[in-house]
């Protein structure tokens, strides 16, 4: 593929991307939510952890603007806080799946023979689980805590990196020029990257903007069961399952914070929609 | 076609027992002895020693995990420690009540998602198309949980049409099933509009519409049946989706199933139970595709004979 | 003419499910009871379940020789009258003509099995070691007398055998089913066990050959409604008659509404924050006090619990327990954050880099807390509550929450890391040994005993140890007095309130009368 070519695609690929209404959407939503996570501590109206409880269960009013839950905090200040945890879990959620799913994916593409086989059988393993199950089993056994969480919901993300690598890897690897290479006896595999990359990347970020919205509704999940941070950090999740106790008398409690959740998964699947649109016009949802 | 079948079969074995060998390496990560748990604090060190031996506790690993592949084939689950009666016995009462919330679920997906996407896969980027589109990224981006409980304060709380919670009738189900069901219709409808456009598209399509054939039978004779392939995976994937949506919906609406039961299990610490329930939910979820794969060769011979 | 054809086929399924919906409209039969609680039973044998849950139930099941009315005096039941015939043995003249659920004959037989069962059988009862320790030998005189025989003499021997675990269950029944014997009780109280839908709800049926004649109810349903809102939501919408554990936040609007009334009597629990001496720097009593100090009691009554629990006094038992001693603990520990902060300074514990937290020699004080969740009321809010308000006086709490079982066995093991733990207790017996024996004899730790404070104090356990074995009444009060003072000095626990038992019922439900021992739930005289 000659350089123009690339380069023509590349431009064809933003242009289609730029032109869909709602990918701009998903990374207008996702660009803010970046924006609050980094900037909460300056933006948040008040701090998130101060109770006070005479004050509790306020509905939204002037001086707190999305109310406030039953120990007098402010919900609106705990919601921007919030983003902070779910962005947090849910990116180095993806960052483990993405690193050793790849990783495993280039071992068994490149390898073939029976380290392919073992580690798509390990893959196929974890496959076998229904999604949060997993996610339980692991954090039920280890504890709950940030890491214990990131490593449940990421492992979950490994086998579908590992596969998408591993069908890049041997598309590429049976080529003729690959094999004409290796047996003039340039190294097979730096000719590989050279070619590996731009099959697998573009892919991998489409994967990794779909599945931040996953990791989001699985660290959600798994912190309603009771599974996930210990108060008093804030988080969305926690948040509805506390606040379901007092649904009857102050419904804005419980409900509010999963808006933030929804809108959250919405901008990044948005996105990942989008990216995927651009890359593949032809796969069009 | 038997050929096939039992090949995928075959293959399952490992798997299976790939699942039930992470299962129990997983939980003995648990402290406590499951012998002390059950017999409670006043037992005799005797009887604790006793009933270790008869768990198989005093083995190492491997024996305690080949043993337990082996009592699992002969239906013995274990002692759940904090309901003290047998595994296989709680799940089997409790099983039905799922599966009844994820029937119904699932059978809403398909009322709702075949017909609606095949609709809006006829006419791709019209207004309704957009508003699905936007409906199903919407509900596919809400979680479960919250579904369930906006849907209690609407229904249940300010019309009052609709009980809390609970098993019961006809109206326990509806609010529960409603919810499982919001999470996987937005995929499920995208899924087979992809599908069915994808399949609009192919010669055969036109052709049939050149020899002058009523849209209505090009629609859903010709197109539907070949779009039914990936909906059909997607059904199949749907249901390891519902399996974590039905965990969650049982706690929303207090519903006596499989789900409740796994988070008492993870609560209590009851790895006996926990490993019984999740090796079970695992089995189902292969089971589960080992058919959709069936169903797949069914429907389209020429994939078995790869 | 597709997408007609469709979206009638659409519409005419939603129509055909919402309509079947609207016609399953299961109302129960008006002589039935179905009542709201939060959680499901481990198991209806007395011997594994020895709380609420479990024990709401079967009070109505089985029946103890003696109990306590809800004013706090001991009625015969199985037992027509008793005496002391020795220092050491308390002999009952049992009812004649009671049979069991089963049709078994009631007789001595079956108390001595009972017993037998519970204290002497492997594994023995979780209530035995509960003030029935020392009971050593139950013989049968003849069919209609039993001799309850204890190695000394022994105080609260009649208020024990009070207990509702100590309820008769039915020897046919028991080596019917052996370990299946929890999800099938058979006893000889006033309702018969129907059926169980574990994690949903247990039926009751009337027993009609009771010997006190027949209940006025048909069938008693208690179901489980995990969340308070919920519970709130079934007894407005007429689902359930009755609601165990209401939710605080809705009390008042109930309270204000004719169509329900709320019945109520002051509890017998005192929920507290525990101290585990064994881990410094909780071992320093200034750090104790500090901490007494800096929680806000009155607001954590005023918002969190909004009235439905009352304030507390300094011991661990309740004003209504024999052998009571104790003053407000609002007038032991105000809140005062400023002395709190004074005590820590004075402890060495000085907030030195400004970060709002208090460090010696270099390392913040951090305490981890350990709370029960989703069995006390309120438990979980009050322990964030705490962590806050402890928070505001430099003193950083780690919360490890776990649900209330594993939080409890946890409790219960040999070694215990955490500096706080909360917990709520109740004198079953209300006699104030069953309390400062179980909990403050040194000895007594985990896992034999339950005195997880890690408490020691020679003086307490000498006066515990010798009220124990006095018989005269009076006596015994003021040997008690004397030990609930040492122990309200020493601070090792914080208590925070007293539970009101309370229920809220619709209007028509009548004849139902709270008891201060939450267990004793007794629904022979409720009726419509």
């Amino acid at each position: 593929m000659s350089r123009q070519t690339k380069v023509g695609n590349r431009r064809r690929m933003l242009r289609r991307f730029l032109r869909n209404r709602l990918a701009i959407i998903g990374m207008v939503i996702v660009a803010i939510y970046i924006f609050v996570a980094i900037f909460a501590p300056l933006i948040s109206p008040m701090d998130p952890l101060k109770q006070n409880l005479s004050d509790k269960r306020i509905p939204p009013n002037k001086t707190h603007l999305l109310g406030t839950d039953q120990f007098g905090r402010d919900i609106l200040s705990r919601i921007l806080y919030g983003t902070q945890y779910a962005l947090l879990v849910s990116s180095m959620s993806i960052l483990l799946s993405l690193v050793f799913g790849t990783l495993f994916g280039l071992i068994a593409g490149y390898f073939g023979g029976a380290i392919d086989e073992v580690i798509m059988r390990i893959m196929d393993i974890l496959l076998a689980f229904p999604y949060l199950l997993l996610a339980i089993l692991i954090v039920s056994a280890l504890g709950p805590g940030i890491w214990n969480t990131i490593l449940a919901i990421g492992i979950w993300g490994v086998p579908i990196f590992a596969r998408q690598t591993r069908g890049a890897v041997i598309a590429i690897r049976d080529r003729e020029f690959i094999q004409a290479a290796r047996a003039i006896g340039a190294p097979g595999i730096r000719i590989m990257a050279i070619h590996l990359f731009p099959n697998i990347i573009p892919p991998i970020v489409v994967y990794a903007a779909l599945y931040m919205g996953y990791a989001i509704l699985m660290e959600s999940a798994l912190t309603f069961l009771g599974l996930g941070i210990q108060p008093p950090t804030p988080s969305w999740a926690e948040m509805i399952a506390s606040g379901r106790n007092y649904v009857i008398v102050a419904p804005h409690i419980a409900t509010i914070p999963g808006l933030a959740i929804m809108l959250a998964t919405l901008g990044f699947n948005l996105l990942g929609d989008g990216l995927r649109d651009a890359l593949d016009p032809r796969r069009s949802m | 076609m038997f050929a096939y079948f039992s090949r995928r079969l075959l293959l399952m074995i490992p798997v299976i027992l790939g699942v039930i060998l992470v299962v129990t390496a997983t939980l003995d990560f648990i402290p406590g002895d499951p012998a002390e748990l059950l017999l409670g604090q006043f037992a005799t060190p005797e009887s604790i020693q006793a009933l270790r031996h008869e768990l198989n506790l005093d083995q190492p690993f491997f024996i305690r995990y080949l043993r337990y592949v082996g009592d699992l084939f002969r239906g013995n689950l274990g002692q759940s420690i904090t309901l003290k009666r047998a595994v296989s016995e709680e799940i089997m009462e409790t099983l039905p009540a799922t599966l009844e919330l994820t029937g119904v679920s699932m059978l809403l997906v398909l009322v709702v998602s075949i017909p609606l996407g095949t609709l809006v896969a006829a006419k791709p980027n019209s207004v309704l198309d957009n508003i699905v589109r936007l409906f199903s990224l919407a509900g596919l981006s809400m979680p479960v949980f919250w579904t369930g409980i906006v849907l209690i304060l609407l229904f249940s709380v300010n019309f009052r049409l609709f009980p809390v919670g609970g098993y019961g009738g006809l109206r326990h189900l509806v609010l529960p099933a409603v919810t499982l069901a919001s999470a996987s219709i937005g995929m499920v409808t995208r899924m087979v509009r992809s599908s069915v456009m994808e399949v609009l598209r192919e010669e055969y399509i036109t052709s049939a519409r050149a020899k002058g054939l009523k849209e209505w039978t090009v629609l859903f004779k010709h197109a539907l049946r070949n779009g039914l392939i990936p909906v059909v995976t997607v059904l199949g994937s749907q249901v390891g989706q519902m399996m974590g949506g039905a965990i969650l919906t049982e706690s929303v609406f207090a519903w006596p199933g499989l789900g409740r039961l796994t988070v008492h299990a993870i609560f209590r610490r009851d790895f006996v139970l926990i490993q019984g329930v999740v090796v079970v939910l695992a089995l189902i979820y292969v089971l589960v595709n080992l058919l959709v794969d069936l169903s797949y060769a069914l429907i389209n011979p020429r994939i078995s004979y790869q | 003419m597709t997408n007609r054809r469709l979206i009638s086929c659409f519409v005419i399924s939603l129509l055909v499910l919402s309509a079947l919906t609207v016609a399953c409209f299961g109302s129960a039969s008006d002589n039935t009871l179905v009542i709201a609680r939060p959680s499901d039973a481990i198991s209806l044998d007395s011997n594994q379940e020895t709380t609420a849950p479990g024990a709401w139930v079967y009070s109505n099941i089985i029946e103890p020789l003696i109990i306590l009315n809800p004013d706090m005096e001991l009625q015969p039941r199985l037992a027509t009258s008793w005496e002391f015939v020795s220092d050491t043995t308390l002999r009952f003249y049992l009812r004649k003509g009671v049979t069991f659920h089963d049709g078994t004959p009631f007789t001595a037989e079956a108390v001595k099995f009972t017993f037998d069962r519970a204290l002497f059988g492997e594994p023995r009862a979780n209530w035995a070691s509960l003030g029935a320790d020392p009971i050593t030998e139950i013989k049968v005189i003849d069919d209609y007398t039993v001799d309850i025989i204890t190695g000394n003499p022994y105080g609260p021997i009649l208020s024990t055998m009070a207990m509702v675990y100590t309820g008769i269950v039915s020897p046919t029944a028991v080596e019917k089913y052996g370990d299946e014997y929890g999800r099938h009780p058979v006893g000889t109280g006033p309702f018969k066990f129907e059926e169980w839908r574990t994690r949903d709800h247990i039926t009751l049926v009337a027993n009609e050959n009771y010997w006190r004649g027949r209940p006025a109810l048909d069938k008693v349903i208690f179901r489980v409604i995990p969340e308070e809102g919920s519970r709130m939501l079934s007894l407005q919408t007429g689902e359930v008659d009755l609601v165990l554990n209401p939710s605080p936040a809705e009390l008042p609007a109930f309270a204000a509404d004719p169509a329900f009334n709320i019945e109520e009597t002051n509890g017998l629990r005192i929920f507290y924050l525990e101290f585990n001496l064994s881990q410094p720097p909780v071992d320093d009593i200034r750090v104790r006090h500090a901490v007494a100090y800096a929680i806000d009691k009155a607001s954590i009554l005023e918002h969190i619990l909004e009235g439905a629990a009352s304030p507390t006094k300094t011991s661990l038992l309740a004003p209504g327990v024999f052998g009571f001693y104790g003053w407000d603990t609002e007038e032991m520990y105000p809140y005062d954050k400023q002395k709190a902060i004074a005590l820590l300074n004075d402890a060495g514990w000085v907030d030195e880099d400004g970060n709002g937290f208090v460090e010696k020699n270099g390392e913040e004080l951090v305490l981890s807390f350990m709370p029960a969740k989703g069995r006390y009321l309120k438990d979980i809010e009050i322990a964030e509550a705490i962590q806050a308000q402890l928070g505001e006086v430099g003193i950083r709490v780690k919360l490890d929450i776990f649900e209330w079982a594993t939080a409890f066995s946890k409790s219960r093991s040999a070694e215990l890391p955490y500096h706080l733990l909360s917990f709520g207790w109740v004198t079953t017996n209300a006699d104030a040994d069953y309390t400062l024996h179980s909990m403050f004899i040194s000895e007594l730790t985990p896992p034999t005993g339950w005195n997880s404070f890690r408490y020691v104090n020679t003086e307490v356990d000498r006066l515990v140890k010798l009220g124990r074995v006095t018989v005269d009444q009076d006596e015994r009060k003021e040997i008690y007095a004397r030990a609930q003072s040492l122990i309200a000095a020493d601070c090792p626990f914080v208590p925070i309130y007293t539970t009101k038992e309370i229920a809220v019922l619709s209007k028509d439900v009548q004849g139902l009368r709270m008891h201060p021992v939450e267990y004793n739930l007794d629904l022979y005289p409720v009726h419509y």
